[in-house]
């Protein structure tokens, strides 16, 4: 039997029929390797990390039981994870970075020593950065500036670690590595990716408390405690931060929980 | 079995004579963006080659049934879902590789070599002469990208392959005299030794047919 | 000299046609049309008759009008290369300023070298393959090319650029006079994306080091810094700096390219070419008022950064602008023909210079760029004047 292949059910039949095909054959597809990749995924963000504390990825033979040998706990500041290893019988703590390169996100692990201030290793990671280009800020000789910089200058304030082009200065007390040639816009968002991050881990950078807040005006992390402008946690009753009920005004007696006075307002 | 004339000038031509980059001018983009390493071009030369040849063979395959009025969608949807599938398999298998290529992957879709081929020759030819068309425009795309990525990683990078074969203690870093050439990594200059290799391309052929 | 001339003509009779050294013709051609004013005239038509000015003696008029940027330019360099080593500590005497003198003397003299002998070769290569003249266009680009490049580009950078800019810029599009885009600043822009770190920042345009074994002991004093008074603006936090005054900037004894420094020199090159009729008054005032007018647009209502708040009368001294607006914008084959195209043009230029200067915290200076940008508009600029005066001629008939 000879179709009329022109004729407008034949089309649409046509349409049909090809759409379903190709969409299960798609959705097989991807059931069937999705174990795989996320079994790779998974490895190599382990891998991104053990290159992040200096570890010899090349000659080694199981990363993910070297990984496992290695990490200890993970601490959330706020939304953010901290995770903490133990590298030669030091603390190691790995923050992870995330941000906007040229061509699309950047990302990365930095891991600090316990002093929370010097870091130790860092690795970075790119979806569509140039290769040669933007895409060498995963390489060696990027990397490396970075190893035994500060984040904090000699006040202990919080000042992330510029990246800027070979010959410019960075403001007093803030550290640098150099951008890499040709790579301007990338080189900009390492920089500015690390001071972003740097201030969503402030809380849990600055030590004010174990646990810490994601952003001040937001959320409180334990009971009876308040965030501060800067992010860190105050103990004990805080009015500045709660919203009470007696004209607008905090009451000298208000304890705080989630931010809201847990106790009306009595007249003193 | 012996391949028919036909069959065989649809491998060769496009190896040379009606090369597709060269001749035809198609997919100049991707053999400026892949090419700044000879990894990367390797892979997008094999991953184009082997998707140009399999979507020829299945449109050729399905050239009596489709309607003529839809038949670029059908043919973009099969072109679509056979990347789509290459591009998971390369997730699953080779991982560091699929990061690498991650948006090129998927821009094979657009390279106007395939939809290229597919409209002119898949629709209207037998599977087995699709296949070697295919094959051939792959592989004539692919040399040329090899060609060009050997150039511009050597002279901008100094390696090959992530092997570095100018020696390190040339450079000017390390107390000697040479940098590498940064125009090498950009597209401007990859242009350029595309339009230096159809100059030289054009003066061989020429020569011989005259 | 007559005994000469009979000799070199009879020597000449060799290169013609069925002589021995036939192939080699316009070698010889080259040399003669160089030595001597060529003897013929255009036929005569009507009551007319031309010379055969011979475009030669134009690029010869050009070429001395740079003269004076180049001694000035080798002065500058060894006078840079005295203050960074600390010898003009006890002030200026008459044998430090020929030492000055001859220590630029010796270093340019290299760039000069290299430029000439690799252009010259792929030009007369390229003229013997196509059996025709060798074109006389890169006597000016030869001599333009070391001016523009700092002074311690490596040599071999420098010899890669121009063949690159003489093979891709010129001989491509047909040679001599077919050029859309001014070779020698090709050859800058190559040097500029292939080996960035080579063309800009603090140690390259100052020689601390020797020349040819001269000072070989020396090295630069603390606190020296090479860098130019545009890179400083590029760099700094500072958004009210003023690196230099202006007379220093015109006088031209700071850090930069090897010729593009002095104010003076320049002007005695723009005065001859005006004189001589070579080169665009309209090209130059076009340039340098909308550069002045856009600088004083930033200065209101720019962005809060050094270079924006520069003065325009400062912009107009920094960096290459009047250089490339004397000479290199103004080039006939790249610039645009129509007279009113030629104020576009300038006015183009002028505008796009400040603003990568101000905008773009890559490009410190941006005059190659913007005059590489009007060489690409000027067929444009030309083709749209063409038509506006055709339109207006035909509503007239």
């Amino acid at each position: 039997m000879k179709m009329n292949t022109d004729s407008n059910v034949y089309t649409i039949v046509y349409s049909i029929v090809l759409v379903v095909i190709v969409a299960v054959l798609l959705a097989v597809v991807n059931q069937g390797l999705k174990a795989r990749q996320e079994a790779n995924k998974l490895l190599d963000t382990q891998k991104q990390m053990l290159v992040a504390l200096n570890q010899d990825i090349d000659n080694c033979d199981d990363p993910a039981a070297l990984y496992d040998s290695l990490v200890k706990d993970t601490v959330m500041c706020g939304e953010s994870p901290v995770i903490v290893f133990e590298v030669d019988g030091q603390t190691k703590y790995m923050l992870r970075l995330h941000g906007q390169g040229l061509w699309g996100g950047i990302g990365g692990y930095m891991a600090l020593n316990d002093d929370r201030n010097t870091v130790f290793g860092i690795n970075f990671n790119h979806e569509s950065e140039t290769p040669g280009l933007g895409g060498e800020i995963v390489t060696e000789k990027f990397r490396s500036q970075f190893f035994n910089k500060h984040i904090k200058d000699a006040q202990g304030n919080l000042r992330s670690i510029a990246v800027l082009k070979e010959g410019k200065q960075a403001p007093e007390g803030q550290e640098q590595v150099d951008a890499w040639a040709g790579a301007t816009i990338t080189s900009t968002g390492v920089s500015d990716m690390l001071a972003a991050n740097m201030e969503e881990y402030r809380a849990f950078l600055m030590e004010k408390t174990e646990q810490c807040c994601a952003q001040a005006d937001k959320k409180c992390c334990t009971d009876q405690a308040c965030c501060t402008a800067d992010g860190g946690c105050k103990d004990g009753p805080c009015c500045d931060q709660c919203s009470c009920a007696k004209d607008g005004q905090c009451c000298a007696n208000c304890s705080c929980q989630d931010c809201q006075c847990q106790t009306k307002c009595k007249e003193d | 079995m012996a391949l028919s004339k036909k069959t065989k000038e649809a491998f060769l031509g496009p190896l040379n004579i009606n090369n597709p980059v060269l001749v035809q001018i198609l997919g100049i983009c991707s053999a400026l963006a892949v090419t700044v390493q000879l990894k990367p071009a390797l892979v997008m030369g094999i991953s184009v080659t082997i998707i140009v040849a399999l979507s020829n063979v299945v449109i050729s395959l399905m050239r009596k049934s489709i309607p003529m009025r839809i038949r670029i969608i059908v043919q973009l949807v099969v072109v679509a879902a056979l990347v789509t599938i290459v591009s998971e398999i390369l997730k699953a298998f080779a991982y560091d590789v699929a990061m690498q290529l991650s948006v090129y992957i998927g821009l094979i879709i657009t390279n106007c070599i395939l939809m290229g081929r597919l409209e002119a020759f898949a629709m209207t030819n037998n599977p087995l002469d699709s296949l070697m068309d295919g094959l051939g425009n792959g592989f004539g795309y692919a040399w040329i990208l090899v060609v060009v990525a050997f150039v511009r990683e050597l002279l901008g990078s100094g390696k090959l392959l992530g092997y570095q074969i100018i020696p390190d203690s040339w450079y000017v870093a390390n107390g000697g005299f040479y940098e590498n050439c940064g125009m090498m990594l950009m597209p401007a200059m990859a242009l350029i030794l595309v339009g230096c290799i159809i100059w030289a391309h054009r003066s061989i052929n020429d020569k011989e047919t005259k | 000299m007559e005994k000469f001339y009979n000799l070199w003509k009879k020597f000449g009779k060799n290169f013609e046609e069925g002589g021995k050294w036939q192939k080699l013709s316009s070698c010889y051609d080259a040399f003669d049309t160089f030595l001597f004013t060529p003897q013929t005239t255009a036929k005569r038509v009507g009551a007319q008759i031309h010379d055969g000015g011979d475009s030669k003696r134009t690029m010869i008029l050009v070429v001395l009008a740079l003269v004076p940027c180049a001694l000035f330019g080798m002065f500058n360099v060894g006078y840079q290369h005295l203050l960074a080593t600390g010898q003009l500590v006890g002030g200026m005497t008459a044998a430090l300023w020929w030492k000055a003198f001859g220590f630029g003397l010796l270093a340019v003299l290299p760039y000069y070298i290299v430029s000439y002998l690799v252009g010259l070769g792929i030009e007369f290569v390229v003229a013997q393959i196509k059996k025709e003249e060798v074109a006389e266009g890169f006597l000016v680009t030869g001599f333009i090319i070391p001016l523009i490049v700092p002074i311690n580009t490596p040599l071999w950078m420098v010899a890669i650029a121009t063949a690159f800019a003489v093979i891709f810029a010129k001989e491509v599009f047909g040679g001599t006079g077919y050029n859309i885009f001014n070779v020698a600043l090709i050859a800058r822009a190559f040097l500029f994306f292939a080996y960035p770190t080579h063309m800009t920042g603090d140690n390259v345009f100052v020689r601390t080091g020797s020349t040819w074994g001269w000072d070989s002991d020396l090295t630069a004093v603390d606190g020296f810094s090479g860098a130019t008074p545009l890179g400083q603006l590029a760099t700094t936090a500072d958004a009210n700096l003023m690196p230099t005054d202006f007379w220093t900037m015109f006088n031209g004894l700071i850090p930069g390219s090897i010729g593009e420094t002095c104010g003076w020199a320049i002007l005695l090159g723009a005065c001859l070419l005006l004189c001589t009729g070579v080169a665009s008054w309209k090209t130059m005032v076009a340039i340098l008022g909308t550069a002045s007018l856009t600088a004083w647009l930033f200065n209101a209502c720019g962005p809060e950064t050094a270079v924006a708040n520069y003065p325009w009368y400062m912009h107009l001294v920094s960096g290459g602008l009047l250089f490339g607006a004397v000479f290199m914008a103004t080039d006939p084959v790249t610039s645009a023909r129509t007279e009113c195209g030629k104020w576009i043009y300038g006015a183009l230029i002028g505008f796009m210079v400040i603003v990568i200067r101000v905008l773009n915290p890559g490009y410190p200076e941006g005059m190659m760029l913007a005059i590489l940008l009007g060489n690409t508009f000027a067929p444009l600029i030309d083709w749209c004047v063409v038509r506006v005066n055709i339109n207006k001629r035909m509503k007239r008939a």
